[in-house]
C-alpha cells in the first residue's frame, strides 16, 4: 500500500477545516450516485450523539449501578471520518445520525436552535476567568476519571460524597468554582448553586459539566476534549501503552506525515461488491473481513505488500488490494473482485463455474489461503501461529470424555477456527429451534455417546458422556448456524434464531466458573434468503463507529441495532469487547 | 442519628468487601442480558426525538418512571435477596 492513512484528531472550532475534514463535494457524489442506493433509513439508532445524553452503547466503563450519564463509550467516535464539513463535529443539532454526508444535506447552522453546549458555558470560556476555569476542569475531571475505578476503595468514594448529607452511593456534582460537593438526589447541589451562584457542576463519576442555570448537561468542544483526552490517558495506561502515536511524533515527523499522505475518503471502507454471477457468497465474506477490526487494521498497516509479495496467485495480494482500494478510491460504486475471483478459481477449481457456494466454505478456504500467504505464519501448531488469521480467528477447543466405570477423563485439545452449532436439542424437542446463547449450552453440555467405546485404563466397553468447552477463546468468534440440514431430505431451517448484541462466553469456557468475564460484542452477521441451492446471501455489518449498514451486493444501506437483531442469521461474527 | 451512622456504616462494608460492586455488575450483567439497555435507549431516543427543546432533566422525568418499570421482577427479587442476605452477614 502506497498511501499511509493517517488517523487525524478532531478538527478545532477554528481550524483550517479545509483539509481535516472531507469536503462537501464527496457528499453530493455520494447521494447522486445512481449505482449505489444510499438511503437513510427513518430511524437510525443516535449512535454518534450528544455524549452527555444517555448513550447507545452499553456503560462498559462505570462500574456502579447508579448510572453517571454520559459515560464514555466502548466505540468511541471519531469525529473526522464522518464529520460534517462545518466547524463543530456534531454541528447539525444534538441528535445527529452520524451521517450528514450520506444523506447528501448540508445543514444551515443558522436555522439549527443552540443545541451545542450552552451560552453560560461559552460566557464563561470567553471571560478573563477562561484560564482559570479551564484549570479548575481539568483537575476535577482526572479526580472523577480516575477514582472511578476504585471500586472497592471507600476513600474514593468519600471525595465524591455529597458534603450535605454525606451520602456516598449517589450522584454528585462537584462545583468548577469551589471545592463544594453536593449530591444530585436531595438537590443539594442544586442549593449550593442558588445560594453561590455557582452555576456549574462536574458529574464526579463522568466528568461530564451540568449547567444549573440551563438544568442540563451541556456539550462543549473544549471542555469534551479535556475530558476525553484524561478517559484516553487511562485507557492507555490501562493497556499499559504509554505513547500515543499523534502526540509522539515530532514537529518535522509531523511535517512529513502530513505532507505525503492524503485523508482517506469519507466513510472509508463502505463500499459494495458487484454481483459477478452467483459470488454474493464471496461479497458477504469479503465484507466480514473488511469489517473486521483485526483484520482491516493488519492489512491498512501493510503487512501483507502486494508490490512486494513474489508469490502467484496469492490470495492475500488479492485482500490487500481490496483494502487498499476501498479506503483510499473516493469511488463508491460497487467493487467488481475480478481480480479474486480469478484467484480464487485457479487454486480451488471447485469455486469456479456460476454456482452459488456455500459462505462458511468460502470463509473456511480465504482464512486457510491467507493463513498459507502470510510471511508472520509459524510452519509446525496452528495453535500458536502467528499469522493474522490464527491470531483472530483461533481458539482451542477442549473434548472431555469420562468413563463412567473407572472415571478417567480423557481429554483432548483442539484448535478451533469457528462455532458450528446445532439449531435443535433432538433429546429434548426436536420441534424447537434454539436461541443462540441456548445452542451454545447445548453444544459444550455433557452428551451420551450412543456407541460404546474401549476405555484405554480400565479396558472395558462402556458408553462414554463427552463434552466439549472452550478452553481458549479467539479475540474474534465466528459462528455457524447448521441451517442446512441434510438428512433423509435436504432441509433449510428459515426459522429466526434469536442472537444478542453482546455476548458473554465465559459459561461455555473450560473454566467456566472464572470470575472473568469474556464478553463479546456483535460486528457482524452473514444472512442467506432462499432454499437451499438457489439462493441470495446479504449480510449486516458494523462500521467504526458503531453504526450497521446492510449490504446487498452493490447496494449499502443504513440499517439499525434493531433491525439487525430481527435477521435470519447464517453466521455470526463476535469479537471481543475489551482486551485487558 | 444512629440511623446515619448504621447507614455509613453499611455502606462502608458494602464498598470495602467489594459486595457493591459485585452487585453493580450482577445487575448490570442482567439487564443486558433481558434487552433492559436496547428498550430504554430506544425509549429514551423516542423521547428526546419528540422533545423540540431537548432537556436533560425532562428526559428524566418521562422515561425514569418506565424505565424502572421494564426492569424484569425476576431481577428485583433476586438483587433484593442478594442484598438481604448480605445484610443478615454483617448486621449482629
Amino acid at each position: 500500500m502506497s498511501t499511509v492513512i493517517v488517523s487525524r484528531a478532531p478538527p478545532s472550532n477554528n481550524a483550517n477545516n479545509k483539509r481535516a475534514s472531507p469536503s462537501p463535494r464527496s457528499s453530493a457524489s455520494l447521494s447522486s450516485s445512481s449505482k449505489r442506493k444510499l438511503s437513510v433509513s427513518s430511524g437510525p439508532s443516535d449512535q454518534s450523539g450528544n455524549r452527555a445524553v444517555a448513550r447507545k452503547t452499553v456503560p462498559g466503563a462505570a462500574s456502579s449501578a447508579h448510572e453517571s450519564h454520559g459515560n464514555s463509550s466502548t466505540m468511541k467516535s471519531n469525529g473526522t471520518a464522518n464529520g460534517n464539513s462545518t466547524a463543530s463535529p456534531k454541528s447539525d443539532g444534538k441528535f445527529s445520525s452520524g451521517v450528514g454526508i450520506m444523506s447528501g444535506i448540508n445543514v444551515d447552522r443558522g436555522l439549527v436552535p443552540q443545541a451545542i453546549g450552552c451560552v453560560h458555558v461559552k460566557q464563561l470560556l470567553s471571560s478573563p476567568s477562561q484560564e482559570l476555569a479551564l484549570k479548575s476542569y481539568r483537575q476535577a475531571v482526572r479526580v472523577a476519571l480516575e477514582l472511578r475505578d476504585r471500586t472497592t476503595d471507600i476513600s474514593a468514594f468519600q471525595v465524591r460524597r455529597c458534603r450535605t448529607c454525606n451520602e456516598l452511593l449517589t450522584t454528585t456534582f462537584m462545583c468548577l468554582q469551589c471545592p463544594s460537593v453536593g449530591c444530585k438526589k436531595s438537590k443539594h447541589a442544586e442549593a449550593h448553586s442558588r445560594d453561590v451562584g455557582h452555576i456549574f457542576g462536574i458529574d464526579s463519576r463522568s466528568g461530564n459539566i451540568y449547567c444549573f442555570a440551563c438544568k442540563d448537561y451541556v456539550y462543549n468542544y473544549t471542555l469534551e476534549k479535556i475530558r476525553g483526552e484524561r478517559e484516553d490517558l487511562l485507557e492507555a495506561k490501562k493497556l499499559k501503552k504509554r505513547h500515543q502515536m499523534t502526540s509522539e511524533l515530532s514537529p518535522d515527523d509531523k511535517q512529513l506525515v502530513e505532507l505525503n499522505s492524503k485523508a482517506p475518503p469519507c466513510q472509508a471502507g463502505l463500499r459494495g461488491f458487484q454481483n459477478m454471477g452467483s459470488t454474493c457468497f464471496m461479497s458477504v465474506i469479503l465484507q466480514s473481513l473488511i469489517h473486521n477490526p483485526i483484520i482491516r487494521n493488519d492489512f491498512l498497516s501493510g503487512s501483507h505488500d502486494s508490490k512486494r509479495c513474489q508469490r502467484e496467485n496469492c490470495l492475500g495480494c488479492r485482500i490487500d488490494e481490496i483494502f487498499t482500494e476501498f479506503f483510499t478510491s473516493p469511488t463508491t460504486t460497487g467493487y467488481g473482485p475480478a481480480l479474486l475471483l480469478t484467484t480464487s478459481w485457479k487454486t480451488q477449481r471447485s469455486l469456479a463455474g456460476y454456482s452459488e457456494q456455500d459462505a462458511h466454505e468460502f470463509l473456511q478456504f480465504i482464512l486457510d489461503q491467507l493463513h498459507a500467504t502470510s510471511d508472520a505464519k509459524s510452519s509446525s501448531d496452528v495453535d500458536y501461529c502467528g499469522c493474522i488469521v490464527h491470531r483472530t480467528f483461533c481458539g482451542q477447543l477442549q473434548s472431555d470424555i469420562v468413563c463412567p466405570n473407572c472415571r478417567n477423563v480423557t481429554v483432548t485439545i483442539d484448535p478451533l477456527m469457528d462455532l458450528s452449532l446445532e439449531l435443535r436439542d433432538r433429546k429434548l424437542d426436536a420441534s424447537r429451534i434454539l436461541g443462540l446463547q441456548q445452542c451454545l449450552e447445548k453444544f459444550t453440555s455433557p452428551e451420551k455417546l450412543e456407541t460404546k467405546y474401549m476405555c484405554s485404563f480400565c479396558s472395558t466397553r462402556q458408553e462414554v458422556t463427552k463434552q466439549l468447552t472452550i478452553k481458549r477463546l479467539p479475540l474474534v468468534l465466528s459462528i455457524q448456524l447448521k441451517r442446512f440440514e441434510h438428512a433423509l431430505k435436504s432441509n433449510k431451517i428459515d426459522d429466526h434464531v434469536p442472537f444478542p448484541m453482546q455476548l458473554d462466553m465465559t459459561p461455555y469456557t473450560t473454566n467456566s466458573r472464572s470470575k472473568k468475564r469474556y464478553v463479546y460484542e456483535l460486528f457482524g452477521v452473514v444472512c442467506h434468503q432462499g432454499k437451499i441451492n438457489t439462493g441470495h446471501y446479504t449480510c449486516s455489518m458494523k462500521n467504526r463507529e458503531g453504526l450497521w449498514f446492510n449490504f446487498d451486493d452493490a447496494v449499502v444501506t443504513l440499517s439499525s441495532e434493531k433491525q439487525v437483531l430481527k435477521s435470519r442469521a447464517y453466521l455470526l461474527f463476535y469479537i471481543i469487547k475489551e482486551l485487558s | 442519628m444512629a440511623d446515619a451512622q448504621i447507614k455509613a456504616k453499611v455502606n462502608q462494608k458494602l464498598i470495602e468487601s467489594g459486595e457493591y460492586e459485585r452487585l453493580s455488575q450482577y445487575l448490570r450483567q442482567k439487564l443486558i442480558e433481558n434487552g433492559w439497555y436496547e428498550q430504554v435507549t430506544e425509549l429514551a431516543s423516542d423521547t428526546l426525538r419528540a422533545q423540540e427543546n431537548p432537556n436533560f432533566e425532562k428526559l428524566v422525568d418521562l422515561v425514569e418512571p418506565e424505565a424502572l418499570a421494564l426492569v424484569p421482577e425476576f431481577v428485583k427479587v433476586e438483587l433484593l435477596g442478594m442484598i438481604k442476605r448480605f445484610l443478615e452477614d454483617i448486621v449482629d
